[in-house]
């Protein structure tokens, strides 16, 4: 039993950084540590916190959950991983909904290539995205179920972020498949249309419901197509009607802006539930 | 009682035709209020309003000071509102861990250790943590609607609104959850709906009864059982003339009414004051 004890500071540096010490110090403090129990336990605590971080950042290894391909590409573009992941985490913003777009914009320019009319793909082009601005409003969409409603960031920030994200690979799996019509200027031709009815269902959900929204916008769209083929004769190629000549095209950015302008203004109603949902 | 954590006069929420609440009043502090009600009294609706995801058509409302219809007021409450829905509805490809941290990052944790640190502690207060790694589609109805009670425990909130988070739960658990609840409630204020009036008689402090839209009693729990002294009865057959009668585990039938003359009268319990409220309000004991 010794009656003499290693300093405190000499202890604690033994515990958290042995490599500090030099050889003869650590040496002695091995060696008297082998007879003194006080030590031992003042060791001990000493280890205690730096133990204790260690195993924090073990679990937090252990338990961080995996970022989605969408959160990664997010990441990679310079959001925080926190808002990457509330964005990403949306599942209609999943590849799979992507491919689907995919899939009917190419069978549609396929379509096309093969009557020679682009009709079909200038009809339901411009609904996809407003298809994909619906998919991350329904209420299966957030992650977060009605708690999440009720939380700070709820609201017209990561609303829009979300339907940001859902736009960008629709638009451009939109753009890949036109790249299959035949005619370059028709490729394009169904891109303002889109962009309005994306900002139009965005606008309207803070309205009505973002079902009936989406809903009535796709009515609406049937039917100026239809009157338009019934005023201007059915002879005409639907690409080349008013809707999709420069005027067409004119009034559709003017209401994508409009929209999006009101949008701003009526920010604050993306923040409860019945809006939202 | 102490400053009021919620102040509300005269909220009124209709949906089409029908009236979900129609002008209530009502005053929380700190301490625990049970929210009793039958279903369809209006009772999620009101948790919803005071949680910020509805706003009423009529009436002021003060949440923690500030004023829920404005977006300012609305942000404030929500920093310090913990709020567990009737229907979470949760992505269940989610594991409990990564349910609660998406919740946890829309309540502004952004750094993601001391985020992580504390979802860890909510998940484990509810007894979680052994299977927090685990997708909430493979947990129990109990593990799950623990989950939920998990999220609204995120940074010790001020408020906290519960929409019957005893459902669901076994004895064990309800008893876990009493004791949870109570160590919150000594620094928060806590309003829970529920059907249990058991809940009620051990966990609450005060009581609302909400029956059609409207505050029918508010008080505390001995006060909503004094409702029916001289009401309840013990006897061995059923007496035609109660309102209310059934068989005990005893085998014998308890009766809640007018008691006949040299009735064996038994102290009411909470459920027997609330039984008599809501029959009173129906009209058969009037």
């Amino acid at each position: 039993m010794t009656t003499w004890h290693a300093p405190p500071d000499v202890l604690a540096r033994y515990a958290r950084t042995p490599e500090a010490l030099d050889e003869v110090t650590a040496a002695s403090v091995e060696q008297h540590l082998l007879a003194c129990a006080e030590c031992r336990s003042g060791v001990a605590q000493a280890a205690a916190p730096v133990a204790s971080a260690s195993w924090a950042a073990i679990a937090d290894v252990i338990d961080r959950p995996r970022a989605s391909i969408v959160e990664r590409l997010l990441a990679r573009f310079g959001l925080p991983d926190h808002l990457a992941r509330v964005i990403g985490a949306t599942p209609g913003l999943r590849v799979a909904w992507v491919t689907t777009i995919a899939v009917l914009g190419l069978g549609a320019a396929a379509i096309a290539r093969d009557t020679g009319s682009s009709a079909v793909f200038l009809a339901i082009a411009p609904l996809l995205p407003l298809g994909s601005v619906l998919l991350t409003f329904l209420p299966a969409e957030e992650p977060g179920g009605e708690a999440a409603a009720a939380t700070p960031l709820h609201g017209a920030g990561v609303a829009i972020r979300r339907t940001v994200a859902a736009l960008v690979p629709t638009f451009l799996a939109l753009g890949l498949a036109s790249a299959a019509l035949p005619r370059l200027t028709e490729a394009a031709a169904w891109l303002l249309p889109g962009l309005a009815l994306a900002a139009g269902v965005l606008l309207l959900a803070t309205y009505l419901r973002p079902v009936l929204a989406a809903t009535t916008l796709t009515a609406g769209w049937v039917g100026l197509l239809t009157a338009v083929r019934v005023v201007e004769g059915r002879h005409l190629a639907l690409a080349d009607t008013v809707v999709f000549e420069p005027t067409g095209q004119l009034v559709a950015l003017a209401l994508a802006v409009l929209a999006a302008g009101l949008v701003h203004l009526r920010r604050d109603h993306f923040s409860t539930v019945e809006v939202t949902w | 009682m102490s400053t009021p954590t919620v102040i509300a006069q005269g909220v009124s929420k209709r949906f089409g035709p029908k009236v979900a609440l129609a002008g209530v009043d009502l005053h929380l502090a700190s301490g625990i209020t049970g929210l009793l009600g039958p279903n369809g009294a209006g009772k999620t609706t009101l948790l919803r309003i005071l949680a910020t995801v509805l706003a009423p058509d009529r009436g002021d409302l003060e949440v923690l000071g500030h004023d829920p219809s404005t977006a300012d007021g609305r942000l404030a409450v929500r920093r310090r509102l913990g709020y567990l829905p009737q229907e979470p509805g949760f992505h269940r490809s989610f594991s409990a861990f990564e349910f609660v941290d998406y919740v946890a990052i829309l309540k502004e944790w952004s750094d993601r250790r001391s985020r992580h640190d504390e979802v860890r502690r909510v998940l484990s207060l509810v007894g979680l943590e052994p299977v927090m790694g685990t997708a909430i589609r493979k947990l129990s109805g109990g593990m799950r609607r623990r989950v939920a009670i998990a999220q609204s425990l995120l940074g010790d909130p001020d408020l906290l609104v519960l929409d019957e988070p005893t459902a669901g739960l076994d004895p064990e658990q309800r008893l876990r959850f009493r004791e949870l609840l109570s160590a919150v409630a000594a620094r928060s204020t806590v309003l829970l709906s529920t059907h249990q009036t058991d809940d009620v008689a051990a966990l609450c402090n005060r009581v609302i009864v909400l029956l059609a839209g409207e505050v029918r009693f508010a008080g505390t729990p001995q006060e909503l059982a004094a409702l029916a002294e001289g009401r309840v009865w013990i006897d061995s057959v059923r007496d035609a003339a109660a309102q209310l009668a059934w068989i005990t585990g005893e085998g014998m039938v308890r009766h809640i009414g007018p008691p006949p003359a040299g009735a064996h009268l038994v102290p009411p319990t909470v459920e027997d004051g609330y039984l008599t409220l809501s029959e009173a309000t129906a009209g058969a004991l009037v």
